[in-house]
């Protein structure tokens, strides 16, 4: 059978289109709706993603390493160590060269801020733990697991380490949270699905 | 503008024009505040399960988990991984000049295998490695089913 050259559509054709057109509006209606449809899955979708656990914030000279088995973050005081210095909530307190040359472990200054540092959590943890006990004996009920928890170890401390630092700079910080008082350390790092190969 | 309209009744007009501009505006301002303020790297926490191997605390019991006799050292060195489990070694060198964290997964799941309760291990790594390779290997421990972990403070055997 041959194959013929389709004919006009009358749908389409310009005779029909110059009727139904008429006359030319000068307002012009701008349909907002796709619009407003479009900023609230965009909304939705920042919100979800905006994160409240973020407590710590990563200084630029930081590359955190990878990992895959996690946990959330927790609220405690957090030390950096950077290829410059080592800090304490962005401030810095020694610098990187000093520790390396220190042949003692326990770097003074560090310890010094981190003693205060753990007090001052240590004070807080007493004034929660206070009103803790006054609202358990007030309801006569068993305690929030979780708000217990939270409020159970106040010496913490998280070590937030660039991926290239020695290990026994690490060590040295180490050290000295563990004789400043600290008992619970955490490195962070960044989530990953799966570890990858070194 | 969005137009409701709610049918012919009456003289008066009941369309009702719904004024979005303040709705965009405001979700203009807020997609920027959320779009300035997002995390987009998700920073997270590996734990130290026991302790740091350096300092005896007074009046601070070490944690008790089960079959702490047995005894599971990991020695990282800058030649490879030495896995020591009670009497056994293993050594598991670099693989193109790498660490092998996936063959020294599967030897720390067969270890998890012979002893499902054990969850302690400790790692002994050498000074001059970069911090990085401490946290890959914790990873891999963890993986497998070892959440405490320790530090020891001196450098592998």
């Amino acid at each position: 059978m041959a194959i013929q050259r389709p004919g006009e559509r009358y749908r389409y054709s310009r005779f029909l289109k110059r009727r139904a057109q008429g006359k030319r509006s000068t307002t012009v209606l701008l349909s907002l709706t796709a619009m407003v449809d479009m900023f609230t899955v965009l909304v939705i979708f920042l919100l979800q993603n905006s994160d409240p656990g973020a407590l710590n914030f990563v200084p630029a000279n930081i590359t955190l390493p990878k990992a895959s088995v996690v946990k959330d973050l927790k609220p405690a005081v957090v030390v950096s160590i950077s290829a410059e210095s080592v800090l304490i909530e962005n401030e810095s307190i020694v610098t990187l060269v000093q520790v390396k040359d220190a042949k003692d472990w326990v770097i003074p200054e560090l310890k010094k801020i981190i003693e205060e540092k753990l007090l001052i959590a240590q004070k807080k943890y007493e004034i929660k733990n206070k009103n803790y006990i006054r609202e358990a004996v007030a309801n006569k009920a068993s305690t929030d697991g979780n708000g217990g928890e939270a409020s159970l170890n106040w010496n913490k401390v998280t070590v937030q380490a660039d991926k290239g630092i020695d290990i026994l700079t690490v060590k040295k910080v180490l050290t000295t949270l563990t004789v400043a008082g600290a008992r619970e350390i955490n490195f962070a790092v960044t989530k990953t699905a799966v570890s990858s190969t070194l | 503008m969005a137009q409701i309209e709610s049918g012919r009744g009456g003289g008066r007009s009941k369309n009702v024009d719904l004024n979005l501009i303040p709705f965009i505006d405001l979700m203009s301002v807020l997609i920027t505040f959320l779009l300035i303020t997002a995390v987009w790297t998700q920073v997270s926490m590996i734990q130290l399960g026991t302790s740091f191997y350096s300092k005896k605390v007074e009046g601070v019991e070490p944690i008790k988990t089960p079959d702490m006799d047995i005894s599971l050292r990991v020695d990282i060195k800058s030649s490879g991984y030495t896995i020591v489990f009670g009497q056994q070694y293993f050594s598991i060198p670099l693989k193109e000049k790498e660490f092998d964290t996936e063959r020294f997964f599967s030897e720390m799941e067969k270890i998890k295998k012979q002893v499902p309760n054990k969850q302690d291990a400790v790692v002994a790594i050498s000074n001059e490695l970069p911090y990085e390779i401490l946290i890959h290997s914790m990873d891999q421990l963890l993986r497998s089913g070892f959440p405490a972990i320790s530090i020891a403070a001196g450098g592998p055997k």
